[in-house]
């Protein structure tokens, strides 16, 4: 009997939800600012469990690159970073349960030598837990926890210069999709969200194929990869056109011809 | 007394109902539908994996790295996107200790196992988990995977032998750790 009982004790120990803080006001966070004034924000996090949670909280940068990769680091000094004007009012937050805590933060842009364009950072939540108390055990032990990455995207509204360059199409047959892949590079000094827009048409100018990618935030100086499922075209060579739109006049895009492999 | 009662209670039912009768303007109040952007990430499933390598059985052979595999986890998540921030991703990287010399851990996850609804991420493959963030799911809309075990993305570790010529020579008895994996959501 003791050991049914243990078996289910530990199915339910097994059971219980680990991480258990929600970011509830979202993971982007866009201000508009001038050298000599500040702005504050807030990001709301809520503990949904039946017991105190603890957080830690830092800055840190991101970049991203024509791989899809994302990477963040707590020390970065490049040019367009933010994170050396944001104020946080706590880091480290201990948060009751299924209470919510509001993190304040303040923007004050200082030593500016360009008072144009888009300047980013993030804040950074993470869950803290308890120390581990169970018996070491031999081998490699993989614990795992859980991180929000929130966005501060801080814009000088004045000369902004908006320009994208698609900067390369390729068709990746590596994975079971077939996959369109398209490089996308912001060569001006400001933040865009282009939707990338896929139109094919065949030898007769019939559109076979249309897709909308949704909207990705592409850094000045940055990189973003945009990926196509290219599933429902059949093989053959297609004329298109490759259209990144970030709304208003900014549309920016390319004619290309397009060989497409049979599926996988 | 209470006749009274009942004389007053049906004027004001008479007045109520010539009131009633008598408004013919229309009325119109305001809903606020308030929906959060909201973004839950959960690892669900064994808190402390352990990943052991079996020694050779027989004279000649190489350590066993065939068992030292775990899916015993569950990458869950909700997420609620607007018009302006579609998509998000996770990343996963090691922030506390490193794997053993001679050895790479992977982390794989995979298709979402289908019990929620919206629209889901998709898994990036074989990943070998190191101290740079790698995207392991990429494509989150507003969706959610479903709550605890055998629901969103199931995470299978594997500790491999690396396929780095000379490596089986750094492979030590001793080296046991603990290795914390960071998995971080964000918006693309």
């Amino acid at each position: 009997m003791k050991h049914i009982a243990f078996a289910i004790l530990t199915f339910l120990v097994a059971q219980t939800s680990q991480a258990s803080l929600v970011i509830v006001n979202g993971l982007s966070h866009e201000h508009t600012v001038q050298v000599g004034s500040k702005v504050q924000g807030s990001i709301v996090i809520k503990n949904t469990a039946k017991t105190v949670k603890r957080a830690r909280i830092y800055k840190s940068f991101v970049e991203h690159d024509c791989n899809g990769q994302t990477s963040f680091s707590l020390d970065s000094d490049h040019p367009r970073s933010n994170v050396g004007w944001i104020l946080l009012s706590d880091n480290e937050v201990i948060i009751p349960a299924s209470q919510s805590y509001t993190l304040t933060y303040e923007i004050e842009p200082t030593n500016v030598s360009d008072e144009t364009g888009s300047y980013w950072g993030v804040v950074m939540i993470e869950e803290i837990k308890d120390l581990d108390t169970l018996t070491p055990q031999r081998g490699v032990t993989v614990t795992s926890l859980i991180r929000y990455a929130v966005q501060i995207i801080t814009n000088f509204e004045k000369d902004a210069v908006k320009n994208l360059e698609i900067s390369g199409v390729n068709i990746d047959t590596s994975r079971d999709t077939r996959t369109l892949s398209v490089s996308v590079d912001n060569t001006g000094n400001y933040m865009l969200k282009p939707i990338l827009v896929l139109e094919l048409y065949d030898a007769n100018g019939e559109q076979v194929f249309r897709n909308e990618i949704p909207y990705q935030k592409v850094y000045p100086g940055l990189c973003k990869l945009f990926e196509v499922p290219l599933d429902d075209v059949a093989e053959g060579t297609y004329t298109g056109i490759l259209v990144a739109d970030c709304g208003d006049e900014n549309i920016f895009g390319l004619n290309l011809e397009l060989e497409v492999p049979a599926a996988n | 007394m209470k006749r009274y009662f009942i004389a007053l209670a049906l004027i004001g039912v008479c007045f109520n109902l010539s009131k009633a009768q008598s408004d013919n303007f229309d009325d119109n109040h305001a809903v606020a539908i308030l929906i959060p952007e909201v973004a839950i990430l959960d690892v669900e499933g064994g808190n402390n994996i352990s990943l052991s390598v079996k020694p050779p059985t027989e004279a000649g052979d190489a350590v066993d790295f065939s068992e030292a595999t775990d899916n015993s986890t569950w990458l869950n998540y909700s997420s609620v996107v607007g018009t302006s921030e579609t998509v998000r991703s996770v990343s996963a990287r090691i922030t506390k200790n490193s794997i053993p010399g001679g050895m790479i851990l992977k982390v794989i996850a995979s298709a979402d196992a289908g019990n929620g609804d919206g629209t889901l991420g998709s898994s990036s493959g074989n990943v070998t988990l190191t101290s740079t963030n790698q995207t392991v799911i990429s494509g989150i809309g507003s969706c959610y995977t479903g709550d605890g075990l055998n629901n969103g993305h199931n995470l299978t570790y594997s500790l491999e032998l690396d396929p780095t010529a000379g490596s089986y020579a750094s492979i030590n008895f001793d080296e046991d750790v603990n290795v914390t994996i960071t998995y971080t959501i964000s918006n693309n």
